[in-house]
């Protein structure tokens, strides 16, 4: 029969291996989950790759420009909650072209990445400059999120610029490699 | 074999008869060619099952011959996780030199991470204490190999066959759980028929999963499309990845 020390002491050991057990068979179990479902041809289509365009980022770069609800301020009959209602709108219309610009910059990594893969020459640099635009991407999203977060208590404009230049920045290095050496996919099948 | 517990028992004929099993199917199915490292390991786990069946638990002779046995499988633990990997990541020219910095830093890494709980651990200076640390150092850096090693062919989409998804699943369990249970024990807990029952139950499972799902057709590599494995996915995942190259040359070119 274990006294209450033994047990407190036993608690203090088992409890977080307990923990750090769950949290590896929770990771391992999501991770052969995706690597069984690894490419949806749903997602990463040729059709997708045409249809694809900057120009549909646009209006994204002047939705939360304060000029607009300057000009506002200045019409006779404003009140202040229209301007609150409007910038509260294009909030939410900023917050829709972010995440079509997260989802697009993630399917041009994913063309990239596929690249690299099935590619018959070494693509080592390729693929760090791809990590490389991806850190730096998902920085600028997490400050976007958090000038977004903190817009309504007065923070200075939202700036998407370098969102849309990452973005711009990525479709032109896929494209850069792709011309580069003529790089032809090749076939997974065969190549085993 | 008398002297074990009686679950134990069960679960020990079960293990042995699922063995044999399994290393039957690899040689009928030829897969004991592609992956000559995981036969071998099975043969040394068939081999071990039987010492208790053969010596008498409590014995001297059987003390030794478990760790001698348990050291020989922690070497080939090693040997059956790099050979899945060789395999998986051959051929791949593209991410070759990429794929040999990450394993190079995975495994500094991994072996790092076991080495954390040293000071815990409470090892009688003898063989088998010296045993039992070494294979949990082993089993914990194999985990963390396995995670992110695991992570990284998700990360790039590198084709996998069926068999090496059913390879890792159960090397996973196996591992995790034969870390867990050698970590307790060193730690100073006596909980020998708790654990060793669980972690024989848990290999028995693993064994079952490995004798159900590999087959020489596992062995195709495939680009899974969704969750299941549909030959006529792949003609039309080849036409997208054509027709993906044809437009990014078009596009450059203007």
């Amino acid at each position: 029969m274990m006294t209450g020390e033994e047990i407190c002491v036993n608690l203090h050991l088992i409890l977080p291996l307990a923990l750090v057990l769950a949290l590896l068979a929770a990771c391992f179990a999501g991770l052969f989950w995706r690597l069984a479902s690894r490419f949806d041809a749903h997602q990463c289509t040729a059709e997708w790759l045409s249809r694809f365009s900057l120009e549909s980022y646009a209006p994204m770069t002047r939705l939360l420009d304060k000029r607009d609800l300057e000009f506002l301020a200045s019409q006779t009959g404003y009140r202040p909650e229209i301007g609150r209602r409007l910038m509260a709108e294009r909030r939410k219309i900023f917050v829709t072209y972010l995440g079509d610009l997260i989802r697009d910059f993630n399917q041009l990594a994913r063309v990239g990445r596929l690249m690299i893969v099935y590619s018959r020459e070494d693509r080592h640099e390729f693929a760090r400059n791809l990590w490389r635009r991806q850190v730096r991407f998902y920085a600028a999203v997490c400050s976007v999120r958090l000038q977004l977060a903190l817009y309504p208590l007065g923070w200075p404009q939202t700036d998407p610029h370098p969102l849309v230049a990452a973005l711009a920045a990525m479709r032109s290095q896929v494209l850069f490699v792709a011309s580069g050496t003529g790089n032809r996919l090749e076939n997974p099948l065969t190549s085993s | 074999m008398a002297q074990l517990p009686i679950e134990q028992q069960i679960l020990l004929t079960i293990e042995i008869v699922a063995l044999l099993a399994l290393c039957v199917r690899l040689w009928s199915g030829g897969l004991y060619r592609t992956y000559p490292y995981f036969f071998g390991y099975l043969i040394l786990e068939f081999a071990q099952s039987l010492i208790p069946v053969l010596v008498p638990v409590e014995s001297n002779t059987y003390r030794d011959l478990f760790v001698a046995s348990e050291a020989l499988i922690v070497v080939s633990y090693v040997l059956v996780v790099l050979e899945l990997y060789s395999k998986a990541l051959r051929d791949m020219a593209g991410i070759s030199r990429v794929a040999r910095r990450f394993i190079r830093t995975v495994i500094v890494l991994a072996i790092l991470v076991a080495m954390a709980p040293f000071g815990v651990e409470k090892n009688t200076a003898t063989m088998t204490g010296y045993v039992f640390l070494f294979e949990r150092v082993v089993m914990s850096a194999l985990v963390v190999f396995l995670l992110l090693i695991s992570g990284f062919l998700l990360y790039y989409p590198v084709p996998l066959g069926r068999n090496a998804i059913v390879y890792l699943s159960g090397y996973a369990v196996s591992f995790l759980t034969a870390a867990t249970v050698t970590l307790v024990n060193n730690l100073g807990y006596s909980w020998n028929r708790l654990l060793g029952g669980a972690n024989m139950a848990i290999f028995v499972g693993c064994l079952m999963f490995w004798l159900f799902m590999l087959n020489r057709e596992g062995e195709n590599r495939r680009v899974v499309v969704g969750h299941q494995w549909n030959p006529g996915d792949e003609q039309r995942l080849l036409a997208q990845l054509d027709a993906i190259n044809a437009i990014l040359l078009r596009s450059a070119k203007k």
